[in-house]
């Protein structure tokens, strides 16, 4: 053998193989193969598959390959599922955990505890329209009639329903038994005796109505609210205190201020006519 | 590149493959009117099956041999290959490959059997170390020659066995080792050389050589 890509070494071990022993087969073995082999010509020939085909390099054909990798396959996930199982015993109900798990988000979703909660707080939360607005849309028709009634008779006075005004001030003009509180004029009684105290800057509480067929406002009550002066509720009978001491209040009137700055501690009786000269005394109505 | 001088085994010449080794590798060629001998094989021509088996009984013995512990199993490996030729036979189509070739995949398979452990174990077809009783010096020799390199060989990888029995003891060329193992020609031009290489070692003879080479007594 001659090769001129091979080295001395090589070209040695080449000649080597070359001459290595042939064996071969003898006479005997090689009729006795031969009629082996015709006389398997006589008999059914099995279906097998190509004994030439080409295997792998482990000697397997590829029929066999694919049948191992199979089995291979199969016995990875049989010893997957085996570990799985004893080695966390939970597994067994990490499923049954994980078929409610599925039906969590379901509950999230059908409960619908939200949208309800959130209705709720929008009776009384208007702004929720903007922030919720599915739920409000539909809950916008019940929520705006109740809110309309609630609303409406604080803010409109309608004279159908003859509502009580009050009003409390300080009073602004006094042109005969009318008063004008807030430019409100308001009619008292002609014969009202707080007419004849009352001046301009007094505060007053009324209680008014309209009266029938007008517009003009006629005082059901009124009441001095400045301590400065005090109306006997049960005869009318006013005194005002004019910021001196000589002017000394009604016994039924307490004229706290009065008696505080004039000498008389508390009480809201005085001392009628101690006569020291502090300006105590009973007063005169008027 | 390939010098060799193949002596074919066939029916003509068929005692010459008996004798003695003459040095020379034998090259297994197509028989002539190949093509016709296997078309009538397959459709159970036994005198047809019976050219082809002569043909190529003793390449494929002698290519079994040094892949297997003993010549006995051999010969109970090649009478199983040539009976699974005989049954794909009338199967068989010519893809334009040598029929050597696919013989020798049928042998490389039955070895792969074999040493798979899938064989039953070989029984003797015959007496066959008991016939030749002349120059048994010169056949001991041989016989450790023989042992030697099934010794070497069985330690390489089956692809190195192959190429270097089929390429350097059958005297295959390199378009038909690479067909037979599936691989490209000039995979096969590389692959001999490591092939050689690790023979060597598992000879223990790349030191030597070394030795030798560098003029050290040995």
């Amino acid at each position: 053998v001659n090769d001129s890509d091979f080295n001395p070494q090589e070209q040695g071990l080449i000649n080597r193989l070359a001459n290595a022993p042939q064996p071969s087969l003898n006479p005997a073995a090689f009729e006795l193969i031969r009629a082996r082999m015709l006389d398997a010509m006589d008999q059914p020939i099995p279906d097998a598959p190509d004994p030439g085909q080409i295997r792998p390099q482990g000697g397997l054909t590829i029929t066999q390959v694919a049948i191992l990798g199979l089995v291979i396959a199969a016995a990875i996930v049989v010893i997957l599922v085996i570990v799985v199982i004893i080695s966390a015993p939970k597994p067994i109900q990490t499923p049954v955990s994980t078929v409610p798990s599925t039906t969590i988000p379901t509950l999230a979703v059908t409960v619908t505890p939200l949208p309800q909660v959130i209705a709720t707080l929008a009776d009384t939360a208007m702004p929720t329209q903007t922030a919720l607005p599915e739920p409000t849309q539909t809950l916008t028709p019940e929520v705006t009639p109740d809110s309309i009634p609630e609303a409406t008779p604080e803010i409109t006075s309608t004279p159908t329903l003859e509502p009580v005004i009050v009003v409390e001030g300080p009073v602004q003009n006094i042109e005969g038994n009318v008063v004008t509180i807030f430019g409100i004029e308001i009619i008292l009684n002609p014969d009202d005796p707080l007419l004849n105290v009352i001046e301009v800057g007094d505060v007053l509480h009324v209680e008014a109505d309209y009266a029938t067929d007008t517009t003009l406002i006629i005082a059901v009550t009124v009441e001095p609210v400045s301590n400065e002066v005090n109306t006997n509720p049960d005869t009318g009978e006013s005194w005002r205190d004019n910021g001196n001491c000589d002017n000394p209040p009604p016994p039924w009137a307490p004229a706290n201020g009065w008696r505080r700055r004039c000498g008389v501690p508390g009480g809201s009786a005085p001392n009628p006519g101690n006569g020291n000269g502090n300006g105590m005394g009973m007063g005169n109505d008027g | 590149m390939d010098d060799f001088h193949p002596i074919r085994a066939n029916s003509n010449n068929l005692e010459i493959s008996f004798q003695e080794h003459s040095g020379h590798n034998e090259r297994m060629e197509p028989l002539p009117d190949e093509r016709s001998l296997i078309a009538r094989a397959g459709r159970g021509d036994k005198d047809a099956v019976s050219t082809l088996y002569e043909g190529y009984a003793q390449s494929i013995f002698r290519y079994i041999s040094y892949r297997v512990e003993s010549d006995m199993v051999a010969e109970d490996l090649t009478g199983e290959v040539f009976l699974r030729m005989v049954q794909a036979l009338p199967r068989y189509q010519d893809t334009g490959a040598p029929f050597g070739a696919w013989l020798y995949r049928i042998a490389a398979n039955q070895i792969a059997d074999h040493h798979r452990g899938k064989r039953r174990v070989a029984e003797p077809l015959s007496d066959n170390q008991a016939s030749d009783d002349t120059d048994p010096l010169g056949k001991t020799a041989k016989a450790q020659e023989q042992a030697q390199l099934r010794q070497a060989l069985a330690s390489l990888s089956e692809e190195y066995q192959n190429l270097l029995i089929l390429r350097f003891m059958q005297g295959l060329p390199h378009t038909e080792v690479a067909a037979l193992l599936n691989k490209s020609d000039a995979a096969i031009r590389v692959m001999q050389h490591r092939a050689l290489k690790a023979l060597a070692k598992a000879l223990g003879t790349d030191t030597k050589a070394r030795s030798y080479l560098r003029g050290d007594e040995s």
